[in-house]
């Protein structure tokens, strides 16, 4: 077997792949080689994704990969600093307020007024949204089982996610982006919220732009998926041919010897995402281009093991980091 | 219409709070007003004014930026409210806009309150509230603007607080810096701000105005800077290592401020040399340098012990204020200077004077008295013209000097200014004008006649009464007690005391008055003047330098003067004269040295007086026309007017 060190030309040629994939598709965000440095600190060094119109896309990343900061520049919160970012098809500078308009925003952290009730703030906002519907508001307030007249101040974190998911909901966007909104929240609570995400997804055929590290929300809704780490896009695409194209195999650390590969794949060539020695063992993750081999010949001592969509994750994050 | 929404947020949460801060504002204005009635040394209730935009309205300012501001940056709201589709400006507009509508607000509330409090008994015109509101309004948005420039300091705004008011502490008591050339400081002049009625200080409003639009552009780029990361780095909460920079800064800057101030010690003023001559009971000393001047000294303490032992017995008091009267030969005649020093101290050229000097140098000292008496709470512009007229009404020794001369010069002094200024209210109720335009030799005269004629109608023991009431009044010990003083006004007091209100007995005191016109010894001297109307310029020569150009009309004949003139037989008997220097609200009460004065024949066309101008740009000066005339021992005013050089 011939196998190659992971290098970042190959990583954006998987991106540049997979985006051709969706050519002819609608996109609703664009942002292209995007970059973004405060002050000494390079938060974005080149992002590139974009999402389509009626997708559930996953912006998956590590905490402090970017993910906050490339949503708060989609939403014109943060300036670009370089390359560019298409919402609607428009460019978001100079479109900033109507491309608010058109998006449900749900941030990490809720900051509502803690003297609003729902109710004042439902009044406050809805000056700003023209689409906005009152009855789909409350109705969701009544799904969440949150009181009408109580001031924010006394709601949970939970509570307030969905508080912003029932209003990012009631403007009727084109478009939702949830940055990290499960975070936080307890199991079940992350469950409904994200049932009823993936449930307004297809009932309005909006676009979801959905922020995380929990790769388990990732699984639940998302179509495609990009992963983005230390500033860039390190995959993007569906989610089944990322994980189908890892694979995890190990050997004993006594039977390890450097340059040792599991075997001879006809798949062609793989890229080695990570080496790594742990409980005695050794174990190697690889990846294949055109997918990871079902049951492969493999050589003396190796075995393959079973690979959860987190170790899918680590593995290409790791190699990027 | 989000804009609109932000409006009515900010409303709503801070509505209340804003509405019980306005509340409290308005009560202690109304405290203010009714001290300031009772207070030491203070002239009118517009100074509530000034109070109030120096303490007050700063104070409200801080609290409105504490809670349109800071409280968003702290509790982290702003994030709620940029993501929200409305430009990043807008609700920084918004904010700015509420808060200077509220100051705003609150200043016209103040000018109101005042002119309310007022109006029974000074000269509130529509052009002076315009002015004052004006000028109250550009302080209140220069202190919005700068708060909200401030409040997007976050957790470092105290310091820059603290160390702003040091440095203008520092700035105003440097010596050598006059800090009421400068804008914003001018503005809030102490006796310009409240007692300027005609010039419009343009070139400070519009500086100040600057300065307030400096502040709101740092305030907002302070705020959109780096997408605000800034603003919300300083907006985090004060931590303990803040808090502790602050103390340690907070105590060292009071030990150098304690280590450096000198220790405060009180000495007694005492004329301590041997030309002394003295009277123990009432005590009175007289300082002089010549031997020669002696007999002079010894002939006022003598005048002044028979004025202050009748006003001694009439009010029953056992004590008095000590009075030091010191001999400065250097003065003008007319200069006579007057200060509350250890009781009083009189400043003046004594020697040589005439009757009619001798009690107006009484009538000055025995003002000063009163005001030592009442802790200068009589110096209230509402009752300022009782203290006048009964100062000089025991300075002429009370009922005895009716007929003399000097009451001939006072009565038609009185008239001369009445027939100048046609007095569609009584001018007892606009005293500051009075003063301010025809100085305060005619507001003597005039209150000194309305004193007599109260004295005729209801006896000498009314208008010791009258005296008694203000001197022997008690100053509440707390505010509530202050605060039942509002149910007694001077008004309200005049008329219990007399019998009679003070619009009534004012329209009887004229109408008496004019009765006098007709006494030889009054007629004679009211003839003797011109009605002459004065016009001054302020005009730049053709070496860019600025001259003082003034030139007179006659406004009627009716004088032998006036005839005179107009019969072609020119000149106009008399001399014309021009006083100017750098002004001050009191200036007309403090006198214009010789160098600033020209003194010219009265000539009716053309320009009487063209005098190089000692000014600079932005200066405001005094300027006086005055004519001299023989039957009168003081100049009389002809146009008083503050030109502001350009």
């Amino acid at each position: 077997m011939n196998y190659q060190p992971a290098d970042p030309a190959s990583a954006n040629s998987t991106v540049l792949s997979n985006i051709a994939s969706t050519v002819n598709a609608q996109p609703i965000i664009e942002l292209e080689h995007v970059c973004k440095r405060f002050g000494s600190l390079e938060v974005l060094t080149g992002l590139t994704l974009q999402v389509n119109r009626g997708e559930v896309y996953g912006f998956l990343g590590r905490n402090g990969a970017g993910k906050s900061t490339a949503i708060k520049m989609m939403m014109g919160i943060t300036k670009i600093g370089s390359g560019s970012i298409r919402l609607f098809g428009q460019s978001i500078e100079g479109n900033v307020i109507e491309a608010r308009q058109r998006i449900g925003y749900v941030a990490q952290e809720q900051h509502f007024y803690p003297w609003m009730t729902p109710k004042q703030l439902s009044k406050f906002v809805k000056g700003f949204y023209p689409k906005w519907d009152q009855g789909r508001y409350e109705s969701l307030l009544n799904l969440f089982e949150l009181p009408m007249k109580r001031k924010i101040g006394n709601f949970s974190g939970g509570m307030k996610a969905k508080l912003a998911l029932s209003m990012a909901l009631a403007t009727q966007p084109e478009c939702l982006i949830l940055d990290e909104p499960t975070a936080g929240m307890d199991p079940v609570a992350r469950r409904e919220f994200l049932d009823l995400v993936s449930e307004e997804a297809r009932r309005a055929e909006a676009t979801i732009f959905f922020s995380t590290h929990l790769i388990d929300d990732i699984e639940a809704i998302a179509d495609r998926i990009g992963i983005v780490e230390s500033g860039k896009t390190v995959y993007e695409g569906e989610l089944t041919p990322l994980s189908d194209s890892i694979a995890t195999y190990s050997i004993e650390e006594s039977l390890y010897r450097p340059g040792n590969v599991p075997g001879e794949f006809i798949n062609g060539a793989a890229q080695v995402l990570q080496s790594s020695a742990r409980h005695g063992r050794h174990f190697l993750v690889l990846q294949f281009p055109y997918g990871a081999p079902k049951s492969p010949i493999l050589e003396y001592g190796w075995q393959q093991d079973d690979m959860s969509l987190e170790d899918v994750f680590i593995a290409v994050v790791a190699r990027s980091g | 219409m989000g804009w609109l929404n932000l409006v009515m947020k900010d409303v709503r949460e801070h509505g209340i709070s804003f509405v019980v801060l306005a509340v409290g504002f308005v009560l202690v204005v109304l405290i203010a007003l009714v001290q300031q009635q009772s207070g030491a040394f203070s002239m009118s209730g517009f100074e509530v004014v000034r109070f109030s935009l120096i303490t007050i309205i700063p104070l409200i300012s801080f609290i409105v930026g504490n809670r349109l501001i800071v409280r968003e940056y702290t509790g982290g709201t702003r994030r709620f409210i940029e993501a929200l589709p409305i430009a990043n400006f807008t609700p920084l507009f918004v904010k700015y806009c509420v808060g200077l509508l509220y100051v705003g607000l609150l200043c016209v509330a103040v000018v109101i309150l005042a002119a309310t409090a007022a109006n029974a008994a000074e000269d509130v015109t529509r052009q002076y509230l315009r002015l004052l509101l004006m000028k109250t309004c550009v302080i209140g948005t220069l202190f919005w603007s700068l708060v909200f420039f401030v409040s997007f300091t976050g957790r470092i705004r105290l310091v820059i607080y603290v160390v702003l008011g040091l440095t203008l502490t520092y700035l105003i008591n440097m010596p050598g810096f006059d800090e009421t050339r400068f804008a914003p400081l001018a503005i809030m002049d102490r006796q310009l701000f409240v007692f300027e009625r005609d010039l419009i200080p343009w070139r400070d409003i519009v500086e100040t105005l600057l300065i307030s639009l400096a502040f709101v552009v740092a305030g907002f780029t302070l705020a959109l800077f780096n997408e605000g990361s800034i603003a919300e780095q300083l907006g985090k909460p004060v931590s303990r290592r803040d808090m502790a920079a602050f103390a340690l800064l907070g105590m060292g800057c009071l030990t150098v401020y304690t280590t450096l101030q000198k220790k405060w010690e009180y000495e007694t003023y005492e004329f301590s040399g041997e030309n002394v001559v003295r009277s123990e009971s009432p005590a009175i000393a007289v300082s002089y340098i010549s031997a020669d001047n002696e007999e002079s000294a010894q002939r006022i303490v003598d005048s002044m012990r028979d004025t202050l032992t009748g006003f001694q017995t009439d009010i029953g008091l056992s004590d008095l204020p000590k009075v030091q009267i010191a001999l400065n030969t250097e003065l003008e005649r007319t200069e006579i200077e007057p200060e509350l020093l250890d009781g009083v101290l009189v400043t003046a050229n004594f020697v040589d004077y005439d009757v009619f000097e001798h009690s107006m140098l009484q009538s000055i000292a025995m003002h000063h008295l009163l005001l030592a008496l009442t802790n200068a709470r009589w110096d209230y512009e509402t009752r300022h013209w009782l203290l006048d007229g009964m100062a000089r009404w025991w300075a002429e020794g009370a009922e005895q000097a009716k007929d003399s001369s000097n009451n001939d010069e006072l009565f038609a002094l009185a008239l001369l200014t009445k027939r100048r200024f046609d007095f569609e209210v009584s001018p007892l109720l606009i005293w500051q004008t009075i003063t301010d335009q025809y100085g305060f030799e005619a507001a003597d005269a005039l209150s000194y006649t309305a004193i007599l004629y109260l004295e005729e109608m209801k006896g000498k023991a009314t208008v010791v009464q009258l005296a008694a009431d203000y001197i022997n009044e008690e100053v509440g010990d707390s505010t509530i007690e202050s605060v039942q003083r509002l149910f007694s006004s001077d008004l309200a007091r005049f008329e219990q005391i007399t019998g009679q209100p003070l619009n009534t007995f004012s329209k009887q005191w004229i109408n008496w008055l004019e009765q006098h016109a007709s006494r030889p010894g009054v007629a004679s001297r009211i003839k003797s003047v011109p009605h002459l109307q004065g016009d001054v310029k302020n005009v730049v020569d053709s070496g860019y330098g600025y001259r003082l150009e003034a030139s007179y009309t006659l406004v009627t004949q009716t004088t032998d003067a006036g005839s005179a003139a107009s019969a072609g037989n020119m000149p106009i008997p008399g001399q014309c004269v021009l006083r100017h220097q750098l002004a001050s609200a009191y200036d007309l009460e403090t006198m214009i040295y010789e160098r600033d004065r020209d003194r010219q024949e009265c000539k009716l066309d053309g320009i009487a007086h063209s005098v190089d101008s000692p000014y600079a740009s932005g200066d405001r000066a005094y300027v006086l026309l005055e004519y001299e005339s023989e039957q009168f021992h003081r100049p009389i005013p002809i146009w008083v007017g503050r030109i502001h050089i350009q």
